[in-house]
């Protein structure tokens, strides 16, 4: 047997494994994965803060003592820019923040320091430096300035500081929750309730589709009746009723995703064994006396069918997940206070307002990595079993 | 079931009935499972089964009458959220057609293997993605680089470039989620394939002729049927569409009906139903129409 493996089954393999991973540490330790921080902390990494984050900085010029003036935006176009470089934005207890505000050519040209901020920050050796203690936690209003060396313009900015005992490298919500801890909590619910769906739809599609197609009668055009109707309506609003009528339950709304999906596994299984139906060799079988259902599962979906059975399967799992996140973001799905990734990302639709990306961002990300992990590995095991690539 | 039979007008008509009754049928789902939803405002001495005759009578007997909100008249809310809702499918199948006809085309006259690895890859990657997280994802790209939200309620106040990002960021989810592009893609690049291998094509090659028009005309049949399979989910991902959006289209008042606690809006869910599946029924209806007439061995 040749066993064909390549980058996409592995990658599946691995992303399947890390979902499992986190659906494990949710069922075991799901009191104590969400850690509790500053509200609305952005993420640590500052390429996030660079590259994403909206919230402009504000500087202020002020000419003389004596004017009033507005705060503008930075204009970046502008020559001699003495705060040329982003400020991070967050900052942990005990380790040391550093903010180097500009070049060293320019920094010898001004003076810094610090107007506003917590006690310790302090303008040393090129940077505004300050190492957090655990008394300081919580979020600081930082001002910023500087003057040149040759001029009464002062320049100032202002910006918002996040300092946190964790590092929270996804950032914070609105309640100081961790979204790497909510993306954990909510994974619960991404292979569970699929299961429900996958005994609905794979199985009774494959038991409906291989007698529909092996039979012509009454019950099997009852079959393809039901099949036509079901594939006519749309399933979303099916998800909607059932999670209305069965106040929310998901593993009832499951029960509908397995309907909705069973037409088309029915009819790939039984376009499959009406393929096979007419072959040689089951003439012979019925010939030799076996029975019909032992050439129908043993003869012709066993040997055939298995590609497309499990395919089928991570296709409903990813389904499944689909809709348990759609239908918890139109919130019809899991309820708060329950976490899911549904309800991560409704949060996030109200903060992206604020510029606030991440609750939006990162669970996008877990979420098409957990589609992807289904389908990369049902695509590639059903490569693996089937009998055409298979032959030595 | 296919009858064959000399006599068209009998499998036009055979066809008819088949899907309307499909539809009839989806329909009477629809009212039994909406006579099943809890409903605190209804009195508790009507029973489950005169539910079930009211909103039978309302689809089947067209009994619209004002929306539960009082101020507006069921039929001018069904045919607003008709216009907005029909515009999104009908702008999302455009793009997908603009994208996947040229890539599918081009492919299948394997001129350009790289391309085709390229291109396949990239749709094979990202067709898994749901048009819940595509929207998501553009509506968070649009607001950090574009600095606005893509909301209907910019439609008809701002300029043309707010126009523009109100209009394409939502069809854009539609178009790219749930591997819609990537099945028109395989099949238009299956089928050209196919079609480029005929014999009767490659006679009119060997004359000097034009040979696209005969490509695009073989087409029309498997974009169509590859487009009625999809309809049932492009009306679930428009659905989504419109809430992200805010685009008050037949979608979002089903929704909006449903989630709402209290009274619902049973008519206007059954109306917008209606439409949907109407659809769905128009869809399948020209699909097997199609079907016999493009194809003619199946003209019997």
């Amino acid at each position: 047997m040749i066993i064909h493996l390549n980058f996409r089954f592995i990658l599946g393999i691995m992303l399947l494994f890390i979902l499992i991973g986190m659906n494990v540490f949710a069922f075991f330790f799901s009191d104590s994965i969400i850690k509790n921080g500053t509200p609305a902390r952005p993420p640590s990494l500052y390429l996030f803060q660079k590259v994403l984050y909206h919230q402009p900085i504000e500087e202020e010029t002020v000419e003389d003592f004596f004017s009033f003036t507005v705060p503008e935006e930075i204009d970046q176009d502008a020559e001699e820019l003495i705060f040329s470089r982003n400020p991070k934005r967050t900052a942990t207890v005990g380790r040391e923040y550093r903010y180097v505000p500009s070049s060293q050519r320019l920094r010898s040209k001004a003076s810094f320091w610090v107007e506003e901020g917590p006690s310790g920050m302090k303008y040393e050796d090129g940077a505004f430096i300050w190492t957090p203690d655990t008394t300081q936690i919580g979020k600081y209003d930082i001002s910023l300035a500087t003057q040149m060396i040759d001029s009464e313009t002062i320049r100032s900015i202002r910006f918002k500081l996040f300092s946190d005992k964790k590092p929270f490298y996804f950032g914070t919500n609105e309640r100081g929750n961790s979204v790497l801890g909510l993306m954990i909590a909510g994974s619960k619910w991404s292979i569970l309730p699929g299961f429900i769906a996958v005994l609905i739809a794979v199985f009774g599609g494959l038991f409906l589709g291989a007698y529909s197609g092996y039979n012509k009668n009454l019950s099997s055009n009852i079959v393809d009746g039901a099949t036509l109707v079901l594939e006519s309506i749309p399933a979303l609003l099916l998800f909607f009723l059932a999670a209305v009528i069965f106040s929310f339950n998901i593993y009832i709304v499951m029960i509908a995703v397995g309907l909705v999906l069973l037409p088309a596994n029915i009819n790939v299984i039984k376009s499959t064994v009406k393929h096979f139906v007419d072959c040689q060799f089951v003439e012979s079988s019925k010939e030799i006396g076996f029975a019909d259902n032992q050439i129908l599962y043993r003869d012709i979906i066993w040997y055939n069918c298995k590609p497309i059975i499990i395919s089928q399967i991570a296709n409903c799992f990813a389904f499944a997940i689909m809709v348990e996140v759609t239908l918890s973001y139109l919130q019809f799905g899991i309820q708060v206070p329950e976490v899911s990734w549904g309800n991560i990302l409704l949060q996030g639709k109200s903060d992206i307002y604020k510029g606030e990306y991440w609750m939006v961002f990162f669970p996008s990300l877990v979420i098409i990595m957990s589609l992807l992990s289904f389908y990369l590995t049902g695509n590639g095991l059903s490569r693996l079993l089937d009998p055409r690539k298979n032959s030595t | 079931m296919i009858i064959m039979s000399n006599d068209r007008t009998k499998n036009v008509l055979y066809l008819l009935l088949k899907n309307a009754a499909v539809f009839f049928i989806s329909l009477f789902i629809i009212c039994l499972l909406l006579a099943l939803v809890p409903d605190t405002a209804i009195p508790s001495e009507i029973s489950y089964f005169e539910r079930v005759k009211d909103y039978l009578t309302i689809s089947y007997l067209f009994s619209y009458d004002y929306s539960v909100s009082g101020n507006f008249l069921i039929s001018e809310l069904i045919l607003h959220g008709s216009k907005l809702t029909f515009t999104l499918i009908f702008l999302s199948l455009l793009i997908v057609l603009i994208i996947a006809l040229p890539a599918g085309l081009l492919v299948a006259s394997e001129k350009n293997a790289m391309f085709q690895k390229l291109f396949a890859g990239t749709l094979s990657l990202l067709s898994p993605i749901p048009i819940l997280i595509w929207a998501s994802l553009l509506m968070l790209l649009v607001f950090v680089f574009g600095n606005m939200v893509p909301l209907y309620i910019d439609f008809e106040d701002g300029d043309f470039r707010t126009r523009m990002f109100v209009l394409l960021i939502p069809v854009a989810a539609i178009a790219l989620g749930d591997g819609i592009l990537l099945d028109f893609y395989n099949k238009i690049r299956d089928e050209t394939r196919k079609v480029m291998n005929e014999p009767w094509l490659k006679a009119v090659k060997a004359r000097g002729l034009p040979i696209y028009n005969h490509v695009l005309r073989a087409l029309l049949l498997p974009i169509f049927i590859t487009l009625s399979s999809k309809i049932t989910y492009l009306i679930s991902g428009i659905i989504i569409v419109e809430y992200i959006f805010a685009w008050q289209g037949l979608g979002f008042m089903i929704w909006r009906s449903l989630e709402t606690p209290g009274a619902k809006d049973y008519p206007l869910i059954l109306g917008s139903v209606k439409v949907l599946l109407f659809t769905v029924f128009l869809f399948s209806f020209i699909r097997d129409i199609l079907t016999y007439k493009l194809n003619p061995q199946l003209m019997k």
